[in-house]
């Protein structure tokens, strides 16, 4: 079954949801067979909105991916479900989402899945399952090896959308982990706070960019 | 007490709803609040693009000039900030939704933990309590609606804020306007 993606990232072909999304049509692929058609959509750029609208006016199987903005999705993306023509409900179109966050716990994305949890009816659509994985800023700086599971695991919920149409709920709440921050990840977290190791990204580029002593700044306080 | 105002209303017809709008603004303004409002639909408002520019080329600063830098100055100096968006397919305008995503100069990259959740760290001492004005649509039951105010409260977490209130334009706007001025007695 063809399936049809947009990637509602606003950094496009250079976001982290595209390197989730490569990996998981790679799975579907090897289910659904190489040639199977993958119709991709980047809502970044906004110059293609009614080829986007065919698209999903044509879809049989989509998936919404994009970045958590501010505990919900990017404002491109809600552009894109407010000109969205819903599907006959006859036509079975299903609609899965995959959420992706730089917080690690995936409970900072709780107060959108029961809004993407109804949304699929609106559309006309049957709920695939919404995917959300944290944790996921950083994956393109960070060492490879450190992403594997995370790109393995992208992978098997692309054979489970080829396979069933629809995530697996027992993989999604796999995929989910860590929810909420364990004593474990808490104390090793305020460790990394401490000795600065959680901010080395923000502090490496801040002083790349010659504003390291200008961090703390409070531009609207004048 | 500075109360700012977002309206997210995109239009088409905003008559109705700026005029229930406007009726609240003015209890406010009779009871002696300042009252800042900004129609996004007539603004500049440009997407963030996530570059991160605000973050660590212009601390605090959004790389992109548009009127959404006056926004942030007012809702960073206001008491209470309203939001106020129709919901459209069962959530706040993409309009309102765009402007929400261009607060993140408000806070830094940093991260802390706060009760066991990792949150941004304040830029700034001080941020401004939360209301919202949301007009369900047609299709949306209560339970959008729960939907939608839960996430404020959520989105008020960051804020290091309290939700004054949640209101529609059909509610009557007693107790959110006593509360400001509940609020405004603790301010001051």
């Amino acid at each position: 079954m063809k399936l049809t993606v947009f990637n509602g990232s606003p950094r496009g072909r250079k976001s982290n949801t595209r390197i989730l999304v490569e990996y998981l049509v790679e799975g579907y692929r090897t289910v659904a067979g190489p040639g199977v058609e993958i119709d991709l959509h980047y809502l970044s750029g906004r110059k293609h909105s009614d080829v986007q609208l065919e698209a999903f006016a044509r879809a049989d199987l989509v998936l919404l991916a994009f970045p958590l903005y501010v505990h919900a999705m990017p404002g491109l993306v809600k552009e894109l479900l407010e000109v969205l023509e819903p599907r006959d409900p006859a036509a079975g179109v299903r609609l899965a989402f995959l959420v992706q966050q730089g917080f690690p716990e995936t409970h900072q994305s709780a107060w959108l899945t029961p809004y993407l949890a109804r949304l699929p009816a609106r559309l006309g659509c049957i709920p695939a399952g919404t995917a959300v994985k944290g944790g996921v800023e950083g994956i393109q700086i960070r060492p490879p090896w450190t992403n594997t599971k995370l790109f393995a695991s992208c992978g098997d919920l692309g054979r489970d959308l080829a396979a069933e149409g629809r995530f697996d709920p027992a993989r999604l709440k796999a995929f989910a982990q860590p929810v909420r921050l364990g004593l474990g990840r808490r104390l090793l977290f305020s460790a990394l706070i401490r000795t600065g190791l959680a901010n080395t990204i923000w502090d490496r580029n801040l002083k790349k960019y010659g504003v390291y002593n200008q961090r703390f700044a409070r531009p609207y306080d004048q | 007490m500075k109360i700012t105002i977002i309206n997210g209303h995109p239009g088409p017809d905003p008559e109705r709803f700026d005029a229930a709008l406007t009726s609240l603004a003015e209890r406010w303004l009779d009871r002696s609040h300042t009252v800042t409002s900004f129609v996004l639909r007539d603004l500049d408002i440009r997407a963030c693009v996530g570059c991160w520019s605000c973050w660590w080329k212009t601390p605090g600063l959004c790389a992109v000039a548009d009127d959404t830098h006056a926004m942030r100055s007012k809702i960073l100096h206001a008491d209470l900030l309203l939001l106020a968006s129709p919901l459209i397919v069962g959530f706040p305008s993409a309009l309102l939704k765009t402007a929400i995503d261009k607060m993140i100069p408000l806070f830094h990259p940093y991260i802390q933990l706060e009760h066991g959740e990792c949150v941004h760290s304040m830029r700034y001492d001080r941020y401004p309590s939360l209301a919202t004005f949301l007009e369900p649509g047609p299709l949306d039951g209560p339970e959008d609606l729960e939907i939608v105010h839960r996430y404020f409260e959520r989105f008020a977490v960051h804020f290091r804020a309290r939700v004054v209130g949640q209101v529609t334009p059909l509610d009557s706007f007693d107790s959110l306007v006593r509360d400001t001025d509940l609020l405004a007695g603790e301010a001051a």
